[in-house]
């Protein structure tokens, strides 16, 4: 079944079901999959850090990334992930509007993504970010496979 | 080679201003007008309008104390200049839900970006504490009215826009080069022949390039900045969103910093997902 995630959601999902996210262009598109138990799951964060907003954050984490990634990992855990077996990979990030200090806030996504990865001892197996395009991530739960569709060109990470 | 398109664009927008201009004067009149008078004035344009009105009213975002039970008990709590536009949001929404051919922006789009826009307006102004941009709602709403005329010029050009923003060109100059106008002059001609208040055309039509005026205007810095952040976190981006100019002398004016950017992004997205799920298509 096709599950399309909003700006600031996040969804999961198993074997059959396919996620999709349109018009990733600063937000972080997130996807992780245990090819093992054949869960996965996409998220669509659209700012770097909640202490911005931290009600907002409380009412929805998946409006941020140091909330929405974390969410993401503890649910894929309660469907019998498992962290050593899980793939992660990421898009987006992106400038869509040129190099204006004030709105990199795609960079400041990425920035905040690879700390917390990092602290976590996750590594990113691939990823398609930063640049003007707008992407599309397409994400298959059959089989884990990442397709990201930017101007007329998919591509798998 | 733009004169005959121009002259048949700007004959377009005349046109559509010419048919919507006596339902958008009576709505305006809301502002001025009592209780009883600007019921009856919603109402004359049809119980769907009346419904969508109070839909808005009572959401979350207009934050009134009680929900209004009726459009006059909504003058009432919110009064008459706010209840005007609201009225004219939920009246322009029916124009602005359709796809915008050219754009990119399929059918809800362009409505999400109105809203977008509006509310990311008003929190910015109201966190940097600007007084004097009470009408930047309306403002944000009908900014990108003029898409309405020149999307289908845009959708029949597409070869040679793709060549202009190739090239690096903005969207809005390409516009201007292949077309000879941008959607922000439509949008302001539109505007000025519904009689909105000078200074909201002027910012309107200045919108994406908020430099050009002088002196300045707040109320063009706001829309500017509130395009960009909206754009960058992906409400209505379509194609112009990836060939847009930003101007960091806008956000300098505004004494905007990174931080208040982010939180007004972060109450955007959430009250434009609440006013976009409203049934207020009329």
């Amino acid at each position: 079944m096709k599950h399309v995630v909003y700006v600031g959601d996040m969804k999961t999902g198993e074997r059959e079901d396919v996620l999709v996210t349109h018009a990733l262009g600063s937000c972080l598109g997130l996807m992780v999959y245990d090819p093992v138990a054949q869960v996965g799951g996409l998220l669509h964060a659209m700012l770097p850090l909640s202490s911005i907003n931290p009600q907002k954050a409380r009412a929805n984490p998946f409006m941020f990334v140091d909330t929405g990634v974390p969410v993401l990992f503890k649910t894929l855990y309660s469907m019998g992930g498992r962290k050593s077996r899980l793939i992660v990979k990421a898009a987006g990030c992106g400038r869509p509007l040129g190099n204006d200090e004030m709105f990199k806030i795609g960079e400041r996504n990425y920035t905040v993504l690879k700390k917390l990865l990092w602290k976590n001892n996750v590594l990113l197996e691939s990823q398609d970010v930063g640049g003007a395009a707008s992407r599309t991530v397409h994400f298959d739960l059959s089989t884990g496979r990442t397709t990201i569709s930017s101007g007329g060109v998919k591509t798998d990470i | 080679m733009n004169a005959d398109i121009v002259e048949r664009i700007e004959t377009d927008a005349a046109d559509f201003a010419a048919r919507h201009s006596v339902r958008v004067a009576e709505l305006l009149r809301i502002q001025m007008s009592s209780a009883g008078t600007a019921a009856s004035l919603i109402d004359a344009t049809g119980r769907q309008t009346s419904e969508g009105v109070l839909n808005l009213v009572n959401s979350g975002y207009f934050g009134l104390s009680r929900n209004a039970k009726s459009l006059a008990h909504a003058h009432e709590l919110m009064g008459g200049e706010r209840l005007a536009h609201v009225a004219l949001a939920a009246w322009v929404c029916d124009l602005l839900v359709e796809p915008a051919p050219g754009y990119d922006l399929p059918a809800g789009d362009l409505w999400r970006h109105a809203l977008g826009v509006s509310i990311a307006s008003e929190h910015l102004a109201d966190t940097l504490k600007i007084e004097g941009a009470k009408s930047v709602f309306l403002a944000g709403i009908f900014h990108d009215i003029g898409k309405r005329i020149l999307g289908p010029y845009v959708a029949k050009a597409s070869d040679d826009f793709d060549r202009q923003t190739e090239k690096g060109m903005s969207f809005e100059a390409a516009e201007a080069a292949v077309l000879g106008i941008d959607h922000a002059t439509l949008s302001g001609q539109i505007l000025s022949a519904w009689a909105f208040p000078p200074a909201l055309v002027d910012a309107v039509r200045w919108s994406h390039a908020p430099d050009g005026l002088s002196p300045p205007s707040l109320l063009a810095d706001l829309l500017h900045v509130s395009d960009v952040l909206c754009l960058t976190i992906g409400i209505g981006m379509g194609k112009e969103g990836l060939q847009y100019k930003a101007s960091p002398a806008a956000t300098r004016r505004l004494n905007a910093t990174i931080g208040t950017l982010e939180l007004v992004a972060s109450h955007t997205l959430q009250w434009t997902n609440e006013l976009a799920d409203l049934p207020v298509t009329l």
